[in-house]
């Protein structure tokens, strides 16, 4: 046997786990080999100085300092991260109080800011259609399924504009109220027939619900003031041809702007104050011809 | 709850010792050996619900101590430089003394080789470390280290061998003066 299966085995020999027959042919290598005897030898004083090291006292209070190091309370995750929420209770059960008022009070503002934010979406997206020319039908698919988009990144106020803009008395409640949460769902098909209904686009719907007839010593200053009395309503105005203007306001502020119409002029054709909803809400489109 | 933590203290309290002493001849520094044993005993509670008492409580804290040595000694590439004072001064005159045909001049050479014995333990690998203190340092059978260091048995008699062989090495000009 080689010098080196010898040294393979000279741990084993040294622990004596060989077998009689293993331990006789070591045996009688190492009466022979001078380098495996000093190997032996070497490996012997190895391990008996690991051996020989001494064995530590402890630290003294390392048990004290491990019991402050422990868990305060309970012995289970669920248990500690209760203690951490809650404990000391004086001091942060208050705490959560105020970040909660303070959560509330957050929600409600964002909750009443989002409306007028959706609103101007709104009125954005309806004046649009008006500007197109009639019979577009790809241009006008195009716009409803932007207006679609909007209505769906207005998602947080979109439920209350609806309830503003349907024709509730032309509808039962059950249906607005499907309607509301088909659209609200991300129904796009939904929301585009709803968007369809509320605000006309194209040659037909877009028609206003009615026309005024005013007649003024100045139409260009009436256009003027007319776009000012709209503005300040809320509405929009936009120039179809010479001398005609299409008006979209709120339906509540009917009577405000049949008012300023009569500081302007004569109005010829009266229309009824909300033509085009049986309800006050809504909008209402006007078409205003002056003439001289 | 109080009772749970009057158990664990004094299971600390009857394996302190060997933790530490395991801990401090991976790492050669008391200070360090200190801290960790106290985190194994930490994460020792947090894990005591899953002990199975399959095996012994002393394997399975070795265990614990043995994989935490080694993320530590990993993560933070904690290899903790010994001074031969360091070893000397932790020479126990006790159990130098028990060797009553010494010469002083033996005494300090025994001194000595323990403290370069310590100094060269830290150039071997953890794992070679660890098996070396556990069965040559602290007399542990071959099953309960396989368990301790989730090791073959005949993966701990190889390993062990080669830790020695690399040990002899190191210490060769010591130990043939």
């Amino acid at each position: 046997m080689q010098c080196e299966d010898i040294q393979e085995q000279l741990s084993a020999y040294l622990e004596d786990e060989l077998e009689a027959g293993a331990r006789r042919v070591i045996e009688d290598h190492l009466r022979q080999c001078a380098g495996c005897r000093t190997e032996l030898t070497l490996l012997r004083r190895t391990v008996a100085t690991l051996r020989s090291l001494e064995e530590l006292e402890a630290p003294p209070r390392l048990a004290a300092a491990v019991d402050r190091r422990l868990p305060t309370r309970g012995s289970s995750p669920w248990e500690r991260l209760t203690s951490w929420l809650f404990f000391p209770l004086h001091v942060k059960v208050p705490l959560q109080a105020v970040a909660l008022l303070l959560v509330s009070l957050g929600a409600v503002y964002l909750y009443r800011s989002a409306p007028e934010e959706a609103d101007r979406f709104d009125r954005a997206a309806r004046t649009r259609p008006a500007e197109e020319p009639a019979g577009r039908a790809e241009g006008q698919a195009e716009m409803r399924k932007e207006r679609t988009m909007q209505e769906q990144e207005s998602a947080g106020a979109r439920a209350p504009r609806f309830r503003q803009e349907a024709p509730a008395a032309a509808k039962p409640q059950t249906e607005i109220e499907t309607q509301e949460k088909r659209e609200a769902f991300g129904d796009t098909a939904g929301a585009a027939r709803a968007l369809r209904k509320q605000a006309p686009v194209g040659a037909t719907s877009a028609s206003p619900s009615a026309e005024v007839i005013l007649k003024t010593s100045d139409p260009a200053r009436a256009i003027v003031k007319i776009r000012e009395i709209v503005g300040a309503l809320e509405g929009t105005v936009d120039e179809k041809e010479e001398g005609t203007l299409i008006v979209t306001i709120p339906a509540k502020a009917s009577a405000r702007f049949f008012s300023g119409l009569k500081d302007l002029g004569t109005l010829v054709s009266p229309p009824a104050e909300s033509p085009s909803a049986p309800s006050s809400e809504g909008p209402v489109t006007l078409s205003i011809r002056l003439i001289p | 709850m109080a009772g749970d933590r009057e158990a664990f203290t004094a299971i600390v309290e009857r394996h302190q010792r060997r933790i530490f002493n395991f801990m401090y001849r991976m790492v050669g520094d008391r200070p360090t050996a200190e801290d960790l044993t106290q985190e194994v005993f930490l994460k020792a509670y947090e894990a005591l619900p899953r002990f199975r008492k399959a095996a012994a409580l002393s394997t399975w804290l070795y265990r614990i101590a043995h994989n935490h040595c080694l993320n530590v000694l990993g993560e933070r590439g904690r290899e903790v430089v010994m001074t031969p004072a360091n070893g000397t001064q932790d020479a126990n005159p006790i159990a130098l003394a028990a060797d009553p045909g010494a010469s002083a001049e033996q005494v300090l050479e025994q001194r000595e080789l323990r403290a370069i014995v310590q100094e060269k333990l830290k150039e071997l690998t953890p794992e070679h470390r660890a098996i070396l203190v556990l069965r040559d340092i602290q007399g542990l059978s071959y099953d309960e280290i396989a368990t301790a260091l989730h090791l073959e048995g005949g993966t701990v008699r190889s390993r062990l061998h080669r830790a020695r062989m690399e040990l002899k090495e190191k210490l060769r000009r010591y130990l043939e003066a």
